[in-house]
């Protein structure tokens, strides 16, 4: 179980109420499967409009990047509000090789203005060709496109449980506020 | 030969008529592998765009949600059919849907009609019911 490395982003306690919450194995049919259940929970379609939406698309775009990236293809994640905010947050085992990359990556986007961030993603969308990485920096950037505050990332090094204390992992964190 | 295909919870309904030249893409696009899934699609319509003589050929874009990877491959389907409407100017009308609460959907047009000048782009609002 991941879920108590969220609270390097927020406490237990804080969260007013939890939409969702998931640990283990991630696919496509899970994510499709999950992601039908995450709708009738958040009510879209029901006039909620925009934020609901968003808070789907950060999950869809968190919990691809673990199929495509994480190790053992295994993650959490969570959907909660926390001070009348909706929050995603996702969390999966990164090889500590990969991670210099990543965090490069993501400073980035962070770094980034908004209309810095658009303008980066229309250039991605522009460019004839799809990124031998799969797209994850246009994952990134949407994720960012779509936030209403910066969004938080940590590397973790703790170890969670037996299986994951072979060395060379870290535990990878991301949260988006929307 | 027309192409169709039903919408499953990731993948869109895909309606190529290339007999009437109407086409319609309609639902939720976040499939595990976009390109794979609309790589046929695409393949058949360019041969359509290439063997086109300046016949107008109609869009509809309805689409509730799509993935980063599947923005990347629809933007690669409107720059062909931008070329085409380069060949053959008014050529092309994009009728992009969306529900008018969804202001993504909303600013994904808007940048469809400045990236593709070539499109006849028509924004078309529903209240999402």
């Amino acid at each position: 179980m991941l879920c108590h490395l969220f609270t390097a982003f927020f406490d237990v306690e804080a969260v007013e109420r939890l939409d969702f919450y998931y640990s283990g194995e991630v696919s496509q049919p899970v994510i499709v499967s999950m992601g039908q259940a995450l709708k009738r929970q958040l009510a879209i379609g029901d006039g909620q409009g925009t934020k609901t939406r968003k808070v789907f698309s950060a999950y869809v775009e968190m919990l691809q990047n673990v199929v495509r990236y994480a190790e053992g293809r295994e993650g959490a994640v969570i959907v909660c509000q926390v001070a009348g905010e909706h929050l995603v947050a996702c969390a999966n085992r990164v090889a500590k090789r990969d991670a210099d990359a990543l965090k490069a990556k993501l400073e980035t986007v962070l770094a980034a203005s908004q209309e810095d961030v658009r303008e980066a993603y229309r250039a991605q969308l522009r460019q004839a060709q799809i990124g031998a990485d799969g797209g994850a920096g246009l994952g990134l950037l949407t994720l960012a496109r779509e936030s209403s505050k910066p969004m938080e990332y940590r590397f973790v090094d703790q170890v969670v449980d037996q299986d994951a204390a072979a060395d060379g992992f870290c535990y990878f964190l991301l949260k988006a506020t929307l | 030969m027309d192409l169709y295909c039903v919408a499953t919870a990731d993948t869109p309904e895909i309606v190529f008529k290339f007999s009437t030249n109407t086409f319609i893409v309609s639902g939720e696009a976040y499939p595990e592998d976009a390109d794979k899934f609309f790589r046929p699609f695409i393949s058949q319509l360019q041969k359509h765009l290439d063997a086109g003589n300046g016949q107008l050929m109609v869009f509809n874009f309805r689409l509730a949600y799509f993935n980063s990877v599947t923005a990347k491959i629809l933007y690669d389907l409107f720059g062909r059919l931008a070329d085409y409407a380069k060949a053959y100017p008014g050529a092309v009308v994009l009728n992009w849907h969306y529900d008018v609460e969804d202001d993504m959907m909303s600013d994904f047009g808007l940048e469809i009609k400045e990236d593709y000048p070539e499109l006849t782009f028509n924004a078309v609002t529903s209240d999402g019911r």
